[in-house]
């Protein structure tokens, strides 16, 4: 069965319809001018989106109570990376109560998939997904991200400092 | 008027670098981004990309999202030579720069990245990029476009001290 439905003379005349368009396009517009906290646009460079906590961008590298590294470089997180962008160098530390630590930490951020899995392996929280959303630049620029710049980049303001403690670790035998 | 003419080039490529057409090529969730980053919350027309144009040979910005496979190499490389000169290209997403998200599992599609194809201006890393991470290619394609200093920018830094 097929229905033909004839013109109405709403749709037969082009104008009702320009009309009707041009009408909500001006109702936002003077909405805009006179609410301008109101507008639903927001000014990037200037403005941010406010994200929640859980927001996983850019990592950070959490460090102790005198400004090193957290991280025991235990290949945990660069073992269960799905990408493989993680690579990590680890070295003999001189104080004998920590067992190592990471000469270098490299993202390669172009193989990152920002999935959140180095975050959930790390068993003494060195590593998290930051706030920051992730940063456009010059291909052929610097995209591995090495420790200067997971841990003590300007934005953290010296480093974030981790949860889990070193002697409270060592009481409980760990 | 002779001043006008001499400048012609200088000035037409200083509105050009502030107003660009793109021609998207879009798969995957980064083609959503994309999406995203040009509707009302992150308007994207405020920077000066402008989406009215229909054709590759009329559009300079050519922004690559999402993964190609060899039956999209051929396609994407047939439409960066029709478009209009200089072109510059974006290149958003891990599949594209890397293929990471492809070739770490055993499977039998095979990722190409951008680079080897043609020559990538801008690499917006992430999977996928947030909006704000798009506009903020945008930003960094319009100070790599720009020529020099502008009269008013050069009096500005005389006139600061």
């Amino acid at each position: 069965m097929s229905v033909v439905k004839r013109p109405s003379g709403k749709s037969k005349w082009y104008l009702p319809g320009i009309l009707t368009g041009l009408s909500i396009t001006i109702k936002h517009m003077f909405f805009n001018l006179l609410h301008r906290k109101d507008m639903f646009t927001i000014e990037y460079p200037e403005e941010r989106y406010p994200y929640g906590d859980r927001f996983k961008g850019n990592h950070v590298l959490t460090v102790k109570k005198d400004g090193s590294l957290r991280c025991t470089a235990c290949m945990l997180c660069a073992t269960y990376c799905p990408a493989e962008c993680i690579s990590i160098t680890a070295a003999e530390h001189d104080d004998p109560t920590v067992e190592k630590y990471p000469i270098s930490y490299e993202i390669d951020i172009l193989r990152c998939v920002f999935c959140g899995l180095c975050e959930e392996a790390c068993p003494v929280d060195a590593i998290r997904m930051g706030p920051e959303h992730q940063t456009a630049a010059l291909a052929g620029s610097n995209f591995v991200y090495d420790i200067n710049r997971l841990a003590y980049r300007p934005v953290l303001k010296g480093g974030v400092l981790s949860r889990v403690d070193d002697e409270d670790r060592h009481k409980r035998g760990i | 008027m002779s001043w006008l003419t001499s400048r012609y080039e200088t000035i037409v490529r200083r509105l050009e670098n502030k107003h660009h057409f793109p021609w998207i090529l879009a798969t995957g969730c980064c083609s959503h981004e994309l999406h995203n980053a040009g509707l009302a919350t992150y308007d994207w027309q405020r920077l000066g990309v402008d989406d009215v144009a229909e054709d590759p040979t009329q559009c300079n910005l050519l922004i690559l999202a999402g993964w190609i496979n060899t039956a999209r190499a051929d396609e994407i490389r047939k439409v960066y030579e029709q478009m209009r000169k200089p072109t510059s290209v974006i290149a958003v997403g891990a599949c594209m720069l890397s293929g990471s998200p492809y070739d770490t599992f055993e499977t039998n599609s095979k990722v190409i990245r951008a680079a080897d194809l043609i020559p990538v201006d801008i690499s917006v890393p992430g999977c996928p990029p947030r909006p704000e991470a798009i506009l903020s290619a945008v930003i960094e394609l319009q100070k790599k476009l720009k020529p020099g200093p502008t009269a008013v920018e050069v009096l500005y830094e005389a006139l600061k001290d």
